[in-house]
């Protein structure tokens, strides 16, 4: 094959442009310590990148959320234990005054100290950090508990009382992180299952159960169920403390979403609790009706935390002490049956802590797999690219060198 | 024969071979000129005076000067120019684009597209927390940007690339009127038997030139002029030439036709060809693909905060997050700017209600659009340009190969070799040395016999 000058001049330059190329690109990867600098680098790699870029951001959010999360649950903790060990000193005390060497201004002095523990309660019922209030629910702005302008029974301001906070722990993971007001320290008779659909327009049931006024006194409470149009049904209520029973005036509506079942309305507004609150029998408590839904079949169960509101209990008691009496057993046992429901929420409580505690781990493991995977997608391995570095640094020199032998010299230099 | 004889031979001969050492010169003057084509010198000797009754031939003329071509590797090269040139500006466009992205990285729309819905997450924690309620602001405003970034940007690049279009055009045409001149010299030059060599090469080099450009279609005549089409539309012979020009469709697409408008060009390689792929498809496909993108995620927002109440006094529902979202442009309801209280994620009008919240933020994970996420659209749009860039860096390797080998297998056939050079003009002064010796003989000859009057 014939030579020429140019041919010469062709090879070389593009030898040398293919040595400069991957030289360039090696130093790209060398200094900035990555194999993938833009996306056509490789499209497939980018894209898995994407992904776990997206998943570690989730789970540094999840995590940040769980932090803030734990903060206000370990205030919510200490201040359910405050709650309950001052309930544990009124049942200690109460107890005490039932010893009949207990004189009656003693029992008088008691109702002063008593006053003093429901303030201390209620601040811990109403304990707030930086001006959210843990058991406010969703209402969290509102100091949930105050007493009545009366000073005989708790009045609660919060509108969401109920409201539950979620937060995500994982994709597909809502975590509840607070511990409601209307759970801890009021009354609840929840209502749950299903209601029969198919019933006909007139059809009805009842539900009783045991209801104590904050006096001790034990009712026979029932809720009567009447289906008054599709999908519609009228709530009525009576109770019965053996010597009558005396129905209530109240009533309540609720209505049933046609195609899904679940509860769409109550008393026409976005499905909330319903207060029974009867003064004269020291009656108060919540109907919760968030969990009915109709079916093919009826089947309510019903389930009632505590049997009286623990303030309004404590604040008769107050008031009978301050005349010398003395609270009665069914008194005394509403106030030990507290004391072991909210037990039972300082361990639920501790319960989601410690769910936190743990997805935090095991979202530090997850975070730890993915970083990994992050790098070896995306960073370069920096010694088989400084090697490869040296070698074309290598051939570039060889290539000035060869050049410099070579391209100037023809048949003239020997002329 | 007489002793002039002598004296005549002598002379062509000196005559000849200083041409043919002009013919070298001028081959080692071009031996770095791409365009060159280097040229031999054809040499006969003259025939005898068949009046003498023995023939004796009557010494060396120079016949020709031939260009050393082969028309088979340029048309091959012209092709693979047009590839190459297709192929290297289509390259180098996306690469532009992909920049506009920034990916993969801390400022990519990826990284921001998560951090708008995490925002959501951040604020199911806290929903009265003006801080995070600025965050997904902030969020949502960086995104808006980083969107208008590389939306802008590839609105710029297309008019960019449509005054780039403009301008090759331009060098087309003077290309196309150069030929046309060129065309006719070669002609005339060709029926007078004069040498074309040098305009032959002009040809190739404007020919070299035009396949850089468009596909164009070369046939030569049998007097070396160069009758070119391009898309299957004439372009010149040695008469006739037409301009063309860029024009844009109602639709927005460029084409280039004849600057009458009444023919269309059919592009399919040449830098032109990547001009107008770029901005007939690339463009306007991404473009495209973002306004879905970003027209669901303002729809499937906005459905879900406008349940939502504000945690304003009193509080109010029915309000959109985003304005709207045209052509690149992502608003944020400037009431919730103004006033991040607006943000409405209560279901039920409580303020630390976070249900909506979270609903937002689950959003990410749902396959909303075209059966995928939010996310794996965007990496969609990302990975399709992606995979065409790194296609079309190959092809520009492959074809740049090829091109370079064609080069290389011209530069071997027409190329100057100065070694070749060289020994041709030893070769040629020997000759014309012998030849000077031969006029000293035969003057001492012509001596000898004027002495012996």
């Amino acid at each position: 094959m014939r030579v020429s000058d140019r041919q010469l001049q062709i090879d070389y330059l593009r030898s040398m442009n293919l040595t400069k190329n991957r030289l360039s690109k090696l130093q790209e990867q060398v200094t900035t310590g990555k194999e993938i600098n833009r996306p056509s680098d490789s499209p497939l790699g980018t894209s898995r990148l994407f992904k776990l870029s997206n998943q570690l951001g989730n789970i540094t959010t999840f995590r940040n959320n769980i932090e803030r999360a734990q903060t206000s649950l370990d205030m919510s903790i200490s201040s359910m234990q405050g709650f309950q060990s001052e309930i544990q000193n009124v049942i200690s005390d109460l107890t005490g005054l039932q010893n009949p060497t207990v004189g009656e201004n003693n029992v008088r002095a008691y109702s002063d100290k008593l006053d003093l523990i429901i303030s201390q309660l209620f601040d811990f019922a109403n304990t707030d950090v930086d001006g959210q209030y843990l058991f406010g629910g969703t209402d969290d702005s509102v100091k949930p508990f105050a007493l009545n302008s009366a000073g005989t029974a708790v009045q609660v301001n919060s509108q969401g009382i109920g409201g539950e906070r979620k937060i995500r722990i994982a994709k597909n993971i809502d975590q509840k992180i607070n511990m409601t007001g209307k759970e801890v320290f009021e009354s609840v008779w929840k209502q749950s299952g299903t209601i029969d659909s198919s019933a006909a327009v007139g059809t009805s049931f009842s539900k009783t159960g045991k209801i104590d006024g904050a006096d001790g006194t034990e009712y026979d409470f029932t809720i009567t169920y009447t289906k008054t149009a599709d999908n519609a049904y009228e709530l009525s209520y009576s109770y019965d403390d053996g010597s009558g029973t005396v129905a209530l005036t109240q009533t309540n509506d609720l209505t049933f979403n046609a195609a899904t079942g679940e509860l769409e309305t109550v008393d026409g507004g976005n499905p909330s609790d319903i207060r029974i609150n009867i003064p004269g029998n020291k009656i108060d408590f919540k109907i919760d009706v968030a969990d009915l839904a109709e079916s093919d079949s009826t089947s309510v169960k019903t389930r009632l935390n505590v049997k009286a509101n623990i303030f309004n209990t404590l604040l008769d008691i107050k008031e009978n002490l301050s005349n010398g009496q003395l609270p009665n057993q069914e008194q005394l046992a509403i106030i030990n049956g507290f004391n072991t429901h909210i037990l039972d929420k300082i361990s639920s409580a501790g319960d989601i802590g410690r769910r936190l505690e743990n997805t935090t781990q095991l979202l530090d493991g997850q975070e730890l797999e993915l970083k990994d995977l992050q790098s070896k997608e995306r960073d370069v391995d920096i010694m088989k690219a400084m090697v490869e570095l040296e070698s074309q640094q290598f051939n570039l020199n060889l290539g000035y060198k060869i050049s410099s032998m070579i391209l100037p010299k023809s048949l003239m230099d020997f002329l | 024969m007489s002793v002039n004889k002598l004296f005549d031979i002598s002379r062509r001969s000196l005559l000849t071979y200083q041409k043919a050492l002009s013919i070298t010169s001028n081959n080692v003057a071009n031996a770095n000129n791409p365009d060159y084509s280097r040229q031999r010198s054809l040499f006969s000797s003259v025939g005898p005076d068949y009046r003498t009754n023995i023939a004796i031939g009557s010494g060396v003329s120079l016949t020709d000067v031939e260009r050393i071509r082969d028309q088979i590797l340029d048309r091959q090269s012209w092709e693979y120019r047009q590839n190459f040139g297709s192929a290297q500006k289509q390259s180098s466009i996306l690469g532009n684009i992909e920049s506009l992205f920034s990916e993969p990285g801390e400022q990519g729309m990826s990284v921001l597209l998560d951090k708008f819905f995490n925002s959501w997450d951040d604020l199911s924690v806290d929903p009265t927390s003006s801080a995070l309620r600025s965050n997904v602001v902030y969020a949502a405003e960086n995104l808006s940007v980083k969107l208008q970034n590389v939306y802008g940007g590839m609105t710029t690049l297309r008019s960019d690339l449509k005054k780039d279009s403009q301008v090759m055009v331009d060098d087309l045409n003077n290309y196309i009127t150069e030929l046309r001149h060129v065309n006719k010299q070669i002609y005339e030059a060709t029926v007078v038997n004069n040498g074309a060599n040098d305009l032959l090469d002009k040809r190739d080099e404007l020919l070299n030139k035009m396949s850089g450009l468009a596909n164009i279609q070369v046939n030569i005549d049998e007097y070396g002029v160069a009758n070119v089409s391009i898309g299957g539309v004439f372009a010149v012979d040695r008469v006739h030439s037409v301009n063309f020009k860029v024009f844009e469709e109602s639709n927005g697409k460029l084409s280039l036709k004849t600057d009458d408008g009444n023919a269309k060009v059919a592009l399919r390689s040449g830098e032109l060809y990547g001009n107008f792929r770029s901005v007939n498809e690339f463009i306007p496909e991404a473009k495209e693909q973002f306004d879905d993108l970003f027209n669901s995620i303002v729809f499937h927002v906005n459905k879900i905060h406008s349940q939502g109440y504000t945690t304003t006094d009193p509080p109010v529902d029915g309000i959109d997050f985003f304005e709207g979202y045209s052509n690149g442009v992502l608003k944020i309801n400037q009431d919730i700017i103004d006033d991040p209280q607006m943000i409405a994620v209560s279901k039920d009008g409580t303020d630390g209600n976070n249900e909506l919240a979270l609903e937002l933020a689950k959003l990410q994970h749902d396959d909303l659009l075209n059966g995928s996420t939010f996310a794996d659209n965007y990496a969609n749009i990302v990975g399709s340009l992606a995979s065409e860039k790194q296609y079309q860096d190959q092809n520009t390797e492959t074809f740049g190969l090829v091109l370079n080998q064609l080069e290389q297998q011209i530069s071997s056939v027409s190329g100057v070799s100065i070694d070749e050079e060289m020994i041709d003009v030893l070769k040629y002064q020997r000759s014309y040395d012998a030849s000077a010796k031969l006029i000293s003989i035969a003057d001492e000859m012509m001596r000898t016999v004027l002495q012996m009057i």
